[in-house]
């Protein structure tokens, strides 16, 4: 009998097979094989040939690269930082029982749903430069002359991050179900204690919140580390053969400029030493956030 | 609101019922505020889609909103100049062979990582979770290197066959959800000498229905918005999906930027349609999520 249920539980190993196939031929190998194109230069037609860190070297300099990089930790400040927490305040607003709850939830939810690409290229002709464009006319009735967002390298960028505020909602729902789940008696004793609703939302609400908050900031990280389709969007690709991330490059992301590099420049080698900076910064990041968090997690374990 | 009715013997009777609660009023403010912005680029959107050229660029605030005649013909001619009803299916075929492939494969793994004891399945667990961790364009170089030597760039295939070995997100959900399944529903079938494979299909699998809807409906939300892939791999027009074709819209005249967004439009009715479809599991699927 022992035998027969051992040999039954070798089977849940069979089981685990086609994710651990995968894993390793489409994670594990592409991973380490692309650290070997990393030290290439090879455009596929051609043979590739060895240069060393050449690639990288030539990041820390390419000006296109550092606007992607700036770009993309600009938003990861933004999406996560900023986005996060309207999202948790706007879902504890939410789980209170206030009128309309369910019709604002649902208005919020909406926008995650649509396509990011079709929401970019919406907002594209939304924050046209000339007088025609809703914010420069909403402006110009305010007595503010607008400016050419999309067009200004000093503007362009903002359009990506204040776009990014529509997709909020995904994370408030989650946030919102987590906070259902508390138990109303914390909030019951603390009413009578006669703490007021900020003080119930920083004692109550974001410690037992806690894990939720770090796997929202975890998947947060992965999402604005892969930024690429509302950038993508706004830059229209389609008038686009010159492989531009936008007016001077100024909506480039990492994701974008790895695209661009690999998939209309050609340049296998480069684009694959950006893949890994990418995975470097998300390495880093994961560690980091794991090592802030190890203390506010346990409180959040221990308040429950 | 319970709180309230406990708190109603400390309070003033009458002077309690006057006053107004300025927080719940600055709440509604806020919300209001924040509901508005989210739907003004909508409305703008859907007013735009019917405009001519000479009203979209009016400046004019009462044109912008209200114009007048509205052009409705911007919708057949955005029909005509694209196939989106070519992108529409490939779109939606795409997404359920991808979704299909992925759920199944998905639930076939979590079975045997939650219903089993074997050695290394903690390890295996733990690499799954950290694997969610890892920005997949890393990968893409390779992959792509290797799809067209085997010349199999220009087709659905490098985007249906990563979906056979199960996605790492879908497995760990789905097996949180098998995990609270009691165990005397498979000893019960195993004593009867059902096999293991029984066991999933008979048991198991009708079991986690709720699980299996809620990341079906994720993954084909996922695949629906996705335009990393198809960007990658699908050049010929036949093959686009809706994010591209859109991505691609070109007028012939290059000018009708209110076609365009006629299209954009249509593109966005199967969202709604989604929506109130998927409600209800959409909401279920948050719950499960929740890592506790």
């Amino acid at each position: 009998m022992a035998g027969l249920i051992q040999r039954r539980n070798r089977m849940g190993m069979v089981y685990t097979l086609p994710w651990l196939v995968g894993f390793l031929c489409f994670q594990v190998f592409p991973i380490g094989y692309s650290l070997f194109v990393s030290f290439h230069k090879w455009d596929m037609f051609t043979k590739p040939k060895y240069i060393g860190l050449a690639n990288y070297q030539q990041l820390l300099t390419d000006p296109r690269f550092l606007i992607s990089f700036r770009n993309t930790l600009l938003f990861m400040v933004f999406s996560m930082g900023l986005g996060i927490s309207l999202g948790l305040f706007i879902a504890a607003l939410l789980a209170e029982n206030i009128k309309g709850a369910d019709v604002y939830r649902t208005i919020f939810y909406l926008p995650s749903l649509v396509v990011p690409i079709a929401f970019g290229m919406m907002m594209r002709p939304i924050f046209a430069g000339e007088g025609f464009g809703l914010i420069n006319l909403t402006l110009n009735l305010l007595g503010i002359k607008g400016v050419a967002w999309l067009d200004n390298p000093a503007t362009a960028f903002w359009v990506v991050i204040i776009t990014n505020f529509w997709f909020i909602g995904a994370c408030m729902v989650i946030f919102w179900a987590g906070i259902k789940n508390i138990s109303p008696t914390y909030y019951e004793a603390a009413e009578i204690d006669g703490a007021g609703w900020w003080s119930r939302f920083f004692h109550i609400t974001i410690p037992m919140l806690s894990p939720v908050i770090f796997f929202q900031i975890v998947s947060g990280l992965i999402y604005a580390l892969q930024i690429f389709d509302i950038p993508i969007a706004l830059a229209n690709l389609a008038g686009n053969y010159r492989a531009v991330m936008g007016r001077n490059d100024a909506l480039g992301t990492l994701v974008f400029y790895l695209y661009m590099e690999g998939f209309r420049n050609w340049r296998m080698g480069k684009a694959a030493a950006i893949g890994w900076v990418i995975l470097l910064i998300g390495l880093v990041f994961s560690l980091l956030i794991l090592r802030i968090m190890r203390h506010t997690w346990r409180t959040g374990e221990a308040a429950q | 609101m319970e709180s309230r009715l406990f708190m109603e013997p400390y309070a003033q009777g009458k002077a309690r019922r006057k006053r107004v609660n300025w927080g719940t009023v600055a709440a509604h403010a806020f919300l209001i505020a924040y509901v508005a912005l989210i739907l003004i680029p909508f409305l703008w959107l859907f007013v735009s889609s019917l405009k001519d050229m000479g009203q979209y660029y009016s400046t004019d605030m009462k044109t912008t909103w209200l114009p007048w005649p509205l052009h409705f013909e911007n919708y057949p001619k955005a029909l005509q100049m694209v196939p989106l009803h070519l992108y529409l299916f490939n779109s939606i075929w795409l997404a359920t062979v991808q979704t299909l492939l992925s759920v199944f494969s998905s639930a076939l793994v979590a079975y045997g990582l939650s219903r089993f004891d074997f050695k290394g399945q903690g390890l295996i667990l733990a690499i799954l979770i950290a694997s969610m961790l890892l920005p997949t364009q890393v990968t893409q170089i390779p992959l792509f290197i290797f799809y067209s030597k085997i010349g199999f760039v220009n087709s659905f295939k490098p985007l249906l066959i990563p979906h056979i070995f199960g996605g790492a997100w879908n497995i760990f959900l789905i097996r949180q959800f098998m995990v609270t399944l009691p165990r005397e529903l498979d000893e019960a079938a195993l004593a009867d000498g059902a096999t293991t494979l029984d066991v999933f299909f008979r048991v198991i699998l009708p079991q986690s229905k709720p699980a299996l809807v809620v990341t079906g409906l994720f993954t084909f939300l996922w695949s629906w918005k996705d335009a990393w892939g198809p960007l990658i791999y699908l050049n010929s027009e036949n093959l686009y999906t809706l994010p591209i074709g859109l991505l691609y819209f070109q007028s012939p005249t290059q000018a009708e930027v209110t076609v365009q967004l006629a299209a954009i439009v249509i593109a966005l009715i199967p969202t709604v349609i989604f929506y109130f479809l998927g409600q209800g599991y959409l909401e279920r699927g948050v719950a499960i999520a929740e890592l506790k």
